[in-house]
């Protein structure tokens, strides 16, 4: 993409522009726009594209992620974080506050104790969000299910787009996981965001339905870990939980 | 130090322990392991006056509170707390005072040691959040590990899970 400005006057010398030590030379402006259109001065060099498509680029391609762990699967994230594996090719990078991040590993056993924190942290960042849970225990409580202070998969407390299950998973696993959650937010719609009341009503109807369905078969939920990285379909809208939620 | 030059000198130590206690602390059951350690079993009244007689015994002061455990005796009805304690410098003396309490967890309540050693705040913590214990004179008993929303103590043999059924998993869910 070449770099343009706009034409010097005549009552003027060329203006030499200096950027970063680097000297920008003119270029000729897009010839798409008209020579006596007054856009010429303001937009010399105009590209068209789709906004969703563009927006949804943007989007995947610096997803921030929040400085949060909870076990020792949060050393495995750090590792795939780190100069090795290096998260930072893919545009995501630890962020230390939740207003600032677009998704959340669940790195680890999620207690009782620690769920309404995790909740908290959840309603605290800005939508769109997504949720991605690593390691055996966030996807169903893994070896600690049945305990009686581990939450059964976060899942109970939290909406999660992506499971990466794995005692701790490899860094790849992990890898793949963002990957997935990649293609998951570049099919995301330009959806008005915060959703309505009565659409967040309607949703935590329709998963309280799902969490009772889930009692009552109880046992299936380990069938979801068959695939290294089980995605959930997009036209499944998140629910945001409880009711009374600050958006 | 060889092993039995260690089990000799803790049996000496324990000797010297249990002289000195008998004349505080009279009711105090005590016994010498074979290995050199000393048992000490008071009654809940006892236990502050044994307590403060065994961190200043002579000539084996037992200044290290090493750990506090609780044992749920639900067979005959009882908790047992235990403290280990050791002297300092030096492995001179190893002695467990060990105090028994009812099960019932209205009922169940001894005297706080955090005041004579100061380890012992976050382990009776511990005994009264998974136990529930309750030690008199503590400066801040509270749930140390579980939220303070948590119905019951869970070590006990007979604690029953008094979650919503979502968030309970067993056994038979995973061989479904």
């Amino acid at each position: 993409m070449g770099v343009t400005r706009r034409r010097g006057r005549a009552d003027r010398p060329e203006s030499k522009i200096r950027l970063a030590g680097i000297h920008m030379v003119e270029e000729p402006a897009d010839h798409s726009v008209p020579r006596r259109s007054p856009l010429r001065k303001v937009l010399p060099g105009v590209f068209v594209a789709e906004f969703q498509k563009l927006m949804n680029w943007g989007r995947s391609n610096s997803l921030w992620y929040m400085t949060f762990g909870l076990a020792c699967c949060a050393i495995e994230m750090m590792a795939t974080g780190a100069a090795r594996w290096d998260l930072d090719r893919f545009g995501s990078f630890f962020r230390a506050s939740p207003r600032q991040s677009d998704f959340m590993f669940i790195s680890g056993t999620v207690t009782e104790k620690m769920a309404p924190r995790i909740k908290l942290l959840y309603d605290q960042m800005a939508e769109p969000k997504w949720i991605l849970a690593m390691g055996a225990c966030a996807c169903t409580g893994g070896p600690y299910a049945g305990a009686y202070n581990v939450v059964p998969g976060i899942d109970k407390v939290i909406p999660v787009d992506v499971y990466v299950p794995g005692c701790p998973p490899r860094p790849e696993a992990l890898l793949d996981g963002l990957l997935r959650m990649q293609e998951l937010v570049k099919q995301e719609g330009l959806r008005p965001v915060p959703r309505t009341a009565a659409q967040r009503a309607k949703d935590n109807a329709s998963r309280r339905e799902a969490e009772r369905a889930d009692v009552e078969t109880a046992g299936q939920g380990v069938g979801r870990m068959e695939n290294d990285a089980a995605v959930r379909p997009n036209n499944e809208q998140p629910g945001t939980g409880e009711e009374g939620v600050s958006t | 130090m060889t092993g039995g030059d260690l089990t000799e000198k803790r049996t000496a130590a324990a000797e010297a322990i249990r002289s000195y206690l008998a004349s505080s602390v009279p009711s105090a059951d005590t016994a010498v392991r074979p290995d050199g350690e000393l048992e000490v079993r008071v009654a809940p009244r006892d236990l502050l006056r044994a307590a403060q007689a065994l961190a200043e015994a002579e000539p084996y002061p037992l200044r290290y509170l090493s750990c506090v455990s609780g044992v749920d005796w639900v067979e005959r009805g009882r908790i047992e707390v235990v403290y280990s304690l050791y002297s300092m410098p030096g492995p001179e003396a190893k002695v467990s005072l060990r105090v028994e309490t009812d099960r019932d967890v209205a009922r169940a309540s001894i005297p706080s040691l955090a005041g004579i050693w100061p380890t012992a705040d976050f382990h009776e913590r511990e005994i009264y959040d998974l136990l529930g214990v309750t030690f008199e004179g503590h400066p801040d008993l509270r749930r140390i590990l579980l939220d303070e929303s948590f119905v019951g103590h869970p070590l006990r043999k007979d604690f029953v899970d008094q979650r919503p059924a979502a968030r309970r998993v067993t056994r038979g869910d995973y061989q479904a």
